[in-house]
């Protein structure tokens, strides 16, 4: 603005004062301020001139700012022109929010514990729903996911599993239409060692035929796929990798590709690496892929086993009603070609993603619920919170509206305070979801299936927010509706200290009623969940796993090796076992109690009709002699195995209590012979029954026989010992590798962590809902309290007048806490029905085992002592009331 | 309105400069009118903040200038008081001389 050549004004001055003037005299102040600056830069040199504009800027910005605010605010009052509504909104928000500001630090800790109770419900909600939409609705990262279908089997009588037929799932591939793939699978835990001089590591197998990538539409990202002849039985071993952990093992080297990979003792080649979405299926994912081979003497190659498991891929157009009903007509078919094995077969059909998450969706469906319901508490409590404060401040609107404030003008003032605290809340909330997401995650007894997709994405937040806004229109409705009832004149008058009025009441008994029917609920689902799982961890597996540690030794197979020398070395890794300082006993096992796998056979007792496979049934235990004593199975009668019940001597078992009651009722099994494994069997002695799979499990016929007798590689060692588990391993790890440098000891674990991992899932359960229902009934005595003391001081006058005509104090106290009860009761017939129901529906879906009906007293007998508790103090405080003081008090 | 028909004390000076400068009162002679007869500094952004009120009130009323006949000759933006202003002034001033009116020299701040 200045000259050419003359002296420059301060830029960062001049900006500021351009900044802070009305637009409308912008120019012109700035050209006085030039004009002036060129004078004094004439006369008294530019220095003293720019100090000068410096200091007038200064002095300046304060007036400008204010005058630009009045003018807001007047152009506000005076309704002015619709052009200007933005910036009038925008000054009754800011206004409204000052206001409300002052008002929350009137009452601090009312606000806080609103603004955190809300925040909490909202970020529960946001996380369950995260996870819920990570494994539910987002769909699985494979080509057209929509046509995956998976497939299990139905045996009439026996249940469902999960896996199928290999042959008949080629004959399904090869007569179906509908489909256009089917590949066959199985997921196996194994031993990998990715360098030669490295220690083997347990990975997860990936053994599946040659149709299952084509059917789930993926390419290696690196390298190539498996080629057919690689599938076929006796080829040169190859695999692909997983990414991740190509990643984690490999760094990411491309040049993995071409290496070899160790798996249990065979050297396999690398020659590719799987893109990151494979590994989302199976879930969980899986380290290694390679070719699913067997012997065409294998099980796996007769009809009768049902051990694999199957997807397929529906062609484009094709109805998955449609690929059911054909499957359906192939399984029939097969049932009359193959009677023996088929006849009580039948395949279904489901979508992969269903399949997928199904069995995780009852769980998530009880966390939503029990979050949503909380969260309802939360609101309720809130709401007649605030009803409370709106009642608490009739005077104040009262003056206001008085003055001319305008109802709508008051209802808005309410609106910003609530939800400005709910805008607060949900940012806290949405803040605190993704944490917890992961932690629920993490904390999720088994693999969450698809748990890598949970993030906090647009969905999610649009979800957070809108729970946010329902809660805050929810809690926010009652109170400007109270409003709306308000009649300022009476409220001026001071009629609204003498009580609440009828629609008040009302409105506050629905809410506490809303709170104590839920709280009951949720509390109610809580205990049931809890109890089961102390009901579950106070029962007795029938042995003693104290100082057992478990740990897998994974053993090369010995090429067509002779049963001896498997054996041998078995019983060598237990010697070494036993000889290790402070371990008072070892023994070895085939399977062993509360871990995946067991051998379920049928059986013919001698001398009878008894049909196989379709007769009695047993889980056949192959057990080293030492295993009853380590394990602390009681012998109730007969013998034990020895050391000398092996290979060639006469074939001898054990069997459980429960065995010897079902085959031989009423009479002394021992010396009773039964047929199995192409063998007569002598029972020599019986054992206490033990639980092998789950705590609630009832007990099952067992049977225990000596591994010299019926030779597995599969091994898994026992040892007795106050040690550390970690301590014994490493010294156990340097005596295999004298034994063979392929031995892999894995999945080391105490065999109480074993039973205590078997109930985690209801612990879980217990203790997610548990906490949800403490909070619950935690908010619902806060919000009972609050009710009881609020009507206390509002109805202190009547008590006062009731003192004074001669009422006893202990009266008093009877009436509030009477009061009080009959509030709760409102509330408690509705939560009781519904706890009946949510009772049932909780038994349908996940394992209970706990009483209902005591359940359900001692959640009654909980919320009168609540209710009692938070009407104490202030019935007591009523009691107290001094007639003189009450009456006095305006 | 907070002041009814009062004016406040800066107003007042304001005012007052423009009566003093007539067709010549525009920012920069305003402001040091006040600051040569007051002798406080004062800030142009107070000068222009008060008129602005000024104006709003009704009391005074502003004309844009041609630009100087200079090179980079700015517009400048001349106030004067409206009818009712010079009635208010005239109000104020009055008002004051009243309240005055009866006192020691040393309360009129002549000393």
């Amino acid at each position: 603005m200045s000259k050419p050549g003359a002296p420059s004004l301060p830029p960062l001055a001049q900006a500021l004062v351009r900044m802070l003037t009305a637009p409308e005299n912008r120019a012109f102040l700035a050209a006085d301020l030039a004009e002036e600056f060129d004078e004094l830069a004439a006369t008294v040199g530019t220095a003293a001139a720019r100090r000068w504009y410096w200091k007038q800027a200064c002095l300046s910005a304060p007036p400008l700012v204010r005058q630009r605010i009045t003018t807001l605010i007047t152009s506000r009052m005076m309704s002015a022109a619709p052009d200007r509504r933005t910036g009038r909104t925008f000054m009754g928000l800011i206004t409204d929010l000052q206001y409300a500001w002052r008002m929350s630090r009137r009452a601090p800790v009312v606000t806080i514990s609103v603004t955190l109770a809300i925040a909490l419900g909202i970020a529960a909600s946001t996380a369950i729903f995260s996870v819920m939409e990570g494994v539910f609705l987002r769909p699985l990262p494979f080509p057209a996911p929509e046509r995956l279908v998976r497939f299990s089997t139905t045996v009439a009588n026996v249940g469902r599993a999960p896996e199928v037929n290999y042959l008949d799932a080629q004959d399904w591939k090869a007569s179906s239409t509908h489909l256009e793939s089917i590949g066959l699978y199985d997921v196996a835990p194994g031993t990998v060692r990715v360098q030669e001089d490295a220690p083997p590591f347990s990975a997860t197998l990936m053994l599946a035929t040659e149709e299952v990538i084509p059917v789930l539409g993926i390419q290696p990202q690196i390298g190539r796929a498996l080629q057919p002849e690689e599938y076929r039985f006796g080829a040169a071993p190859a695999v692909m990798l997983g990414y991740t952990f190509w990643k984690s093992h490999f760094a990411g080297d491309p040049s993995a590709v071409g290496r070899t990979l160790q798996v249990g003792a065979v050297r396999h080649t690398i020659v590719g690496v799987l893109p990151p979405e494979a590994d989302r299926f199976p879930a969980g994912g899986a380290d290694v892929w390679t070719a699913l081979t067997f012997p065409p003497s294998s099980f796996l190659n007769q009809r009768g086993s049902i051990a694999l498991s199957a997807i397929g891929r529906l062609r484009g157009g094709a109805m998955m009603s449609a690929a059911r009903t054909e499957i359906s007509t192939i399984a029939s078919r097969l049932a009359v070609t193959y009677p023996d094995t088929n006849r009580d077969r039948s395949i279904l059909l489901d979508g992969l993603q269903d399949a997928m998450v199904g069995p995780i969706k009852p769980v998530m469906v009880l966390l939503a619920l029990s979050v949503a319901m909380l969260l309802a508490v939360a609101c309720a409590n809130i709401a007649n919170l605030l009803l409370a404060q709106a009642h608490a401040r009739t005077l104040e609107f009262g003056i206001r509206g008085a003055v001319g404030a305008s109802p709508r003008r008051l209802a808005r003032q309410l609106w910003t305070e609530s939800l400005a605290i709910f805008a607060v809340a949900g940012a806290i909330g949405i803040a605190l979801a993704q944490p917890l997401a992961l932690w629920l995650v993490s904390r999720y007894p088994d693999t969450l299936p698809l748990a890598a997709d949970v993030t906090l994405d647009g969905r999610v937040l649009a979800i957070a927010a809108a729970c946010t806004l329902g809660a805050a229109l929810l809690t926010g409705f009652p109170r400007t509706r109270r409003l709306r009832d308000t009649q300022l004149g009476a409220d001026l008058r001071g009629d609204a200290r003498s009580g609440l009025t009828m629609g008040h009441r009302r409105m506050t008994r629905v809410f506490v009623a809303a709170q104590v029917s839920l709280s009951i609920v949720l509390l109610f689902g809580g205990i049931l969940l809890l109890r089961t799982f102390l009901n579950l961890t106070s029962t007795k597996p029938g042995f003693d796993p104290e100082s057992v540690i478990t740990i897998r030794a994974s053993v090369p197979p010995v090429p067509h090796g002779e049963p001896a020398q498997v054996v041998a070395l078995q019983d060598r890794l237990r010697d070494a076992a036993a000889s290790l300082p402070g371990v008072t006993a070892a023994a070895h096992a085939m399977f062993i109690p509360f871990t995946a796998g067991s051998w379920g056979d049928g059986y013919r007792r001698t001398g009878t009709a008894d049909a196989v496979p379709r007769g009695p049934m047993a889980h056949f235990f192959m057990v080293s002699p030492e295993y009853l004593e380590v394990m602390r199975i009681p012998v109730l009668r007969g013998r034990r195995l020895s050391a000398s019940d092996r290979t060639g001597a006469p074939p001898v078992l054990m069997v459980s209590e429960t065995f010897a009651k079902t085959a031989f009722p009423g009479e002394d099994a021992v010396g009773r012979r039964i047929e199995w494994n192409d063998g007569t069997w002598e029972i020599v002695g019986v054992v206490g029954d033990i639980r092998h799979a789950a705590l609630s499990d009832p007990f099952d016929a067992d049977v225990y026989v000596s591994r010299r007798q019926v030779v597995r590689d599969n091994t898994w060692l026992l040892l007795k010992t106050d040690r550390p588990a970690a301590a014994v391993l490493a010294e156990l790890q340097e005596r295999t590798k004298s034994i063979d440098a392929d031995i892999a000891l894995t999945d080391t674990a105490t065999m109480e962590a074993r039973l205590a991992e078997s109930a985690a899932p209801q612990r879980f359960r217990a203790i997610v809902t548990g906490t949800l229902a403490g909070l619950a009934l935690l908010l619902a005595i806060v919000g009972l309290h609050g009710v009881v003391s609020y009507t206390v001081t509002q109805r202190t006058r009547e008590i006062g007048v009731r003192l004074a005509l001669g009422q006893q104090p202990a009266a008093v106290l009877r009436v509030v806490l009477l009061e009080t009860l009959r509030n709760v009761s409102t509330g408690a017939v509705p939560g009781i029905l519904c706890s009946v129901y949510a009772g049932r529906w909780l038994s349908s879906v996940v394992m209970v085992n706990a009483d209902q009906t005591a359940a359900l007293s001692s959640v009654v007998a909980i919320f009168v002592a609540a209710a009692l508790a938070a009407a104490a103090g202030p019935a007591w405080r009523a009691s107290r009331v001094d007639p003189i003081v009450a009456l006095r008090t305006p | 309105m907070a002041k009814g028909d009062f004016v406040g004390e800066f107003e007042l000076y304001v005012m007052l400069a423009l009566t003093h400068q007539g067709d010549d009162a525009y920012g920069v002679t305003i402001r040091r009118e006040i600051e040569a007869r007051t002798g406080r500094t004062v800030a142009i952004g107070a000068v222009y903040a008060t008129l602005a009120r000024l104006g709003e009130k009704g009391l005074v009323r502003f004309r844009v200038s041609d630009p100087q006949p200079v090179q980079g000759g700015r517009a400048r933006k001349y106030f004067s008081l409206t009818a009712a202003g010079a009635r208010a002034l005239r109000h104020s001033t009055a008002m004051l001389a009243r309240m005055m009116a009866g006192l020691s020299p040393d309360l009129r701040g002549r000393s």
